[in-house]
């Protein structure tokens, strides 16, 4: 008797977004980044389709970062200071699909860069790179309330991603989109509710659903990624159950988090019982990012280019759907 | 020597002072009220006050104490403590202010409450009977209390058992023949057996009366009663003293443990409320302490342990026993009430569990819905939510931490429903004006738990605040200030208030409501949800507590405290657990029921519920954060 795999059956998609824009479309990206349309858990290629391909985004500061352990620091030590050359690293030599760029100096209790040097730097990084951005404030949300319209300005047309509109911060960064056309990451404290209550705030101000992408901070492997792997699930059960308030693709934070972990860093004088320092970092980095990856995720913020290769071959092994 | 000021903050007033004096001796002279039990010597902790400006000296060393406060601004001291020995800044939080501790008139219950008709006969807890008693003579020389049983066997043959006080018992002889054996006699019922407890002239007892109360976390509430007619005399309702000992029942049962004599102040500030509220009816209404020959009681679990002096810690702890769920009958006097010493103080309504208190079974008594055909919801909201769920065949509860905000308590601009509470709120976007409606039509003093639910929904509705509750700082009105480094939204001018002073709405208070409706609604989400209902299934809505009866509930949905359930199937019904009080205070077979209501209710413990936590967070925003559930709100 034939045997008949039994079909989950959903009763709805996650959303298609695509990101940045050609010259066609307005901008100047020469490519842009699909993802989404999932009909089905991650991989599950018997359920249903997943049209797109999950992405990685490198992540690109726009000043020397302080305290990287060398087997990081070694990759970018030639790019610090100059973003546009970084932008262009990760693009070229590492493959990054997009490029996620951290206004880092615009933090006041730092640099305290202003407004117009942050769209600068945006100009520049656009001009060096053809695939799309995400771009994110330096965190302190006065100043980037202050700093968001002219970035998003910058880039207007380009439909980049701003990061992040917030339930107690998201009316500067829902006007600055909405003017230029940008789409914009909904960020919540590991919250499935709150995740939700943010994208309704941001509906209230008129943003529409298909300019959203969902991201819950998580931490790296070791900060309890089994609780954020239940909540990404979660998730995503709820937007292929079809609610409406989270259907949009979902974006992880991976190699700033990984590499925070102490196994990551600490030297191996310190804890020689570790292993060599060169090679854990990396694979932190790529566990995190496979375990987000399996709840889920549609894009991977990272860092290490060792980490990122490892993750590609994983995405294009779970792709095939030969190993199912 | 110079005159050193004591300018007290939010009151206008910078009152000169001598070096030396306290805080409370100066706050007196100058008129502020600082509400105070022990006359300032340090022992009741009602006259908590907070410097925000210069320091002060201890006046006794060896005991003192300080406290921070919750913004970090300045220390919490007492008032009688605390010397003064500079200029200094003094804020008077709410709850140690001495005109929230005034006892005020109340507004009566919903009629179809306190409905006698359905527990006819009536057989209240304690009766006065006038008997004619024969005189003793060679052919009967029945002694003094069989002749006093007899007589009252034949005027009610059902008070068997009967029993006597020793005290009664010691006066009968005198007081039988002083008044040639014609006397009145006050006979309570404990539930199993029937007491003598008041023995008197009769032309001295032309009335007996009777007390209902509940006693609840912020507000207690007191009706005088006529224990013949079942006519209500008086009404009068007043803060609960033990507010300077924290807001809510845990923060107070925490105080306790600090020690013996912590659990004795506990007791006292409550019976000094009772006391209070007392004096105020007697004196409105002519009548003495000694007429007074019964009590009936509810309140929450932990309310009537400290009434009764009991020390309440298990009810904090896992797994939350409480010390009794169902109390025995005592007397006046030894709880120290002010009225007749053998009177009887019944706890007539038993608990549920350590979280939902006689005062929800008296509050479904109150409703009938254990009587009903129809599945019905009670939705007590007070510093305590709790609800029930259920009809004549079965009844569920559970209970949250609401927070006392709706009944005025930690929100600044919030009041009791008293004289010169705003009910009704609207404001209007466009013409940046307020309508509004007070109790008494007075002049606003604050907002009332109705007018709080109101301000709320009309606020989201105008975008002064978003639905998370977060205010718009870029809202384009006057109103909308900063103060204290916090956004402020003026309800009302100074001009327009009677207390000269502008009615402010903070950040934090919108939060601390928000969590008020969000643990509610939560609680009614989670136990509809274990019992596999939806909120249309719900064929009526009971919500008691502090909204007065004119509570727009099309508003109260709006905003998420209530569920999206047809708005003709929700009753505002008030205060249940008085309505309940009274109906035990009447009936017996009210008392029964009650009884019964415990033996049938299953409780849910949310505490332990994963679900709760997750519902909570979807319901702290407005009105809820599936926007499917509340398919009638359109804002």
């Amino acid at each position: 008797m034939p045997l008949t795999i039994p079909k989950q059956r959903w009763t709805a998609e996650v959303q298609t977004a695509t990101i940045g824009a050609t010259e066609a479309e307005g901008g100047t990206r020469t490519s842009t980044v699909t993802i989404g349309g999932e009909q089905t858990l991650p991989f599950l290629h018997f359920d249903g389709e997943t049209p797109n391909r999950p992405v990685i985004a490198m992540e690109v500061l726009d000043e020397q970062p302080s305290g990287w352990p060398e087997p990081l620091a070694q990759h970018y030590e030639d790019v610090w200071g100059d973003p546009a050359a970084w932008a262009q690293k990760a693009v070229e030599e590492f493959g990054a699909d997009l490029i996620c760029l951290r206004l880092l100096s615009a933090n006041p209790d730092g640099s305290d860069a202003s407004a117009d040097q942050c769209a600068e730097t945006i100009q520049s990084v656009l001009k060096a790179v053809g695939v799309p951005l995400i771009i994110w404030g330096c965190g302190n949300d006065e100043k980037d309330n202050e700093i968001m319209p002219f970035c998003s300005q910058a880039a207007a047309g380009e439909r980049c991603v701003l990061g992040s509109a917030t339930e107690d911060n998201y009316k500067t960064i829902c006007a600055s989109a909405l003017a230029d056309n940008q789409m914009i990451i909904s960020e919540s404290p590991l919250d499935i509710n709150i995740q939700k209550q943010v994208n309704i705030l941001v509906t209230d101000m008129g943003m529409d659903l298909a300019n959203i992408i969902l991201y819950q901070v998580t931490g790296g492997l070791g900060y309890g990624v089994e609780y954020a792997y239940s909540i990404l699930e979660r998730t995503r059960l709820a937007a292929l159950d079809g609610d409406r308030m989270l259907q949009m693709p979902m974006l992880s934070i991976v190699g700033s988090e990984a590499w925070r972990v102490k196994e990551a860093w600490q030297s191996e004088e310190d804890a020689p019982e570790w292993g060599p320092l060169e090679k854990r970092g990396i694979i932190w980095e790529a566990a995190t990012a496979t375990l987000f990856l399996h709840a889920g995720t549609d894009i991977l913020v990272m860092w290490h280019p060792e980490a990122v290769t490892r993750l590609r071959d994983h995405i294009d092994e779970m792709m095939s759907g030969e190993s199912v | 020597m110079d005159s050193l000021t004591v300018t007290f903050e939010g009151y206008g007033i910078k009152a000169p002072a001598e070096a030396g004096e306290t805080i409370l001796e100066v706050a007196a002279r100058a008129g502020v009220g600082i509400a105070t039990y022990c006359g300032g010597h340090g022992t009741c902790y009602q006259c908590q006050v907070v410097v925000t400006a210069g320091q002060v000296r201890p006046k006794h060393e060896a005991h003192w104490q300080q406290w921070p406060t919750p913004d970090g601004k300045g220390i919490r001291v007492l008032a009688c403590q605390s010397v003064v020995t500079e200029d200094i800044t003094v804020k008077v939080p709410i709850g140690s202010r001495a005109e929230e501790f005034i006892v005020h008139e109340m507004e009566p219950l919903k009629p179809n409450l306190v409905d006698l008709s359905r527990f006819e006969p009536l057989s209240p807890l304690a009766q006065q009977f006038v008997l004619d008693l024969p005189k003793p003579t060679l052919e009967d020389t029945v002694a003094d209390m069989q002749r006093l049983r007899r007589g009252l066997l034949d005027e009610d043959a059902e008070l068997e058992p009967i029993t006597i006080e020793l005290p009664v018992l010691r006066k009968l002889p005198q007081a039988l023949r002083d008044n040639d054996f014609e006397v009145a006699i006050a006979v309570s019922d404990t539930g199993l057996a029937r007491k003598i407890t008041a023995i008197r002239p009769p032309a001295a007892a032309d009335s007996s009366l009777g007390l209902a109360i509940d006693v609840g976390t912020s507000t207690v509430a007191v009706q005088l009663v006529d224990l013949d007619s079942g006519e209500v005399v008086g009404r009068a309702i007043r803060r609960n003293g033990q507010i300077a000992y924290g807001e809510d029942v845990i923060s107070r049962i925490v105080w306790t443990q600090k020690g013996p004599e912590q659990l004795q102040n506990m007791h006292r500030a409550i019976i000094d409320t009772l006391n209070e509220l007392f004096s105020y009816l007697y004196n409105e209404h002519n009548a003495a302490p000694d007429e007074v020959i019964a009590a009936s009681i509810a309140g929450n679990a932990t309310m009537i342990n400290f009434l009764l002096g009991i020390d309440a810690t298990p009810i904090r702890r896992t797994p939350h026993t409480p010390p009794a769920t169902e109390m025995p009958v005592v007397t006046a006097e030894q709880l120290g009430l002010n009225i007749h010493p053998q009177g009887a103080i019944c706890v007539c309504h038993p608990a549920v569990s350590g979280f939902v208190g006689g005062d929800i079974t008296a509050g479904v008594v109150a409703t009938g819905m254990h009587k009903a055909e129809e599945l019905a919801l009670l939705v007590d909201v007070g510093t305590n939510g709790e609800i029930v769920a259920g009809n004549k065949d079965w009844l569920m509860c559970a209970s949250c931490s609401a927070g006392p905000a709706f009944e005025g308590v930690g929100v600044e601009a919030a009041m009791p429903a008293t004289a010169g509470a705003v009910i009704n709120f609207d404001y209007s976007r466009d013409r940046d004006a307020v309508d509004y409606e007070t109790i008494g039509n007075q002049p606003p003093r604050g907002i009332a738990g109705s007018g709080l639910v109101e301000m709320i929904a009309s606020l989201v509705e105008a975008k002064v605040i978003d639905r998370t509750g977060n205010m718009n700082a870029d809202f384009p009105s006057d109103r909308l200030r900063q103060s204290d480094g916090e956004l402020g939204f003026t309800l009302f001018e100074a001009a327009e208030t009677a207390i000269g002073e502008p009615i402010i709405i903070y950040q934090h208070d919108i939060e601390n409501l928000l969590r008020s409706k969000a643990a509610v609604l939560a609680a009614i989400n989670v136990l509809l949800g274990k019992l596999d209902l939806a909120e249309t299934d719900v064929e009526h809505v009971y919500l008691a507590g502090a909204f007065g009866a004119g509570l727009n509930v099309d508003k109260a949905v709006a905003i998420g405290l209530l569920p999206d359930i047809p708005r003709e199937r929700i009753e505002v019904v008030g205060d249940t657990a008085l309505a309940g009080a009274y109906l035990a205070l009447m009936s017996r077979q009210a008392r029964e029921q009650a009884q019964k209501t415990v033996s049938a209710m299953t409780y849910l413990d949310l505490s332990s519920d994963t679900d709760f936590m997750d519902e909570f967070i979807a319901s702290d925003f407005i009105p809820y954060t599936d926007l499917s559930r509340f398919p009638s709100v359109d804002m």
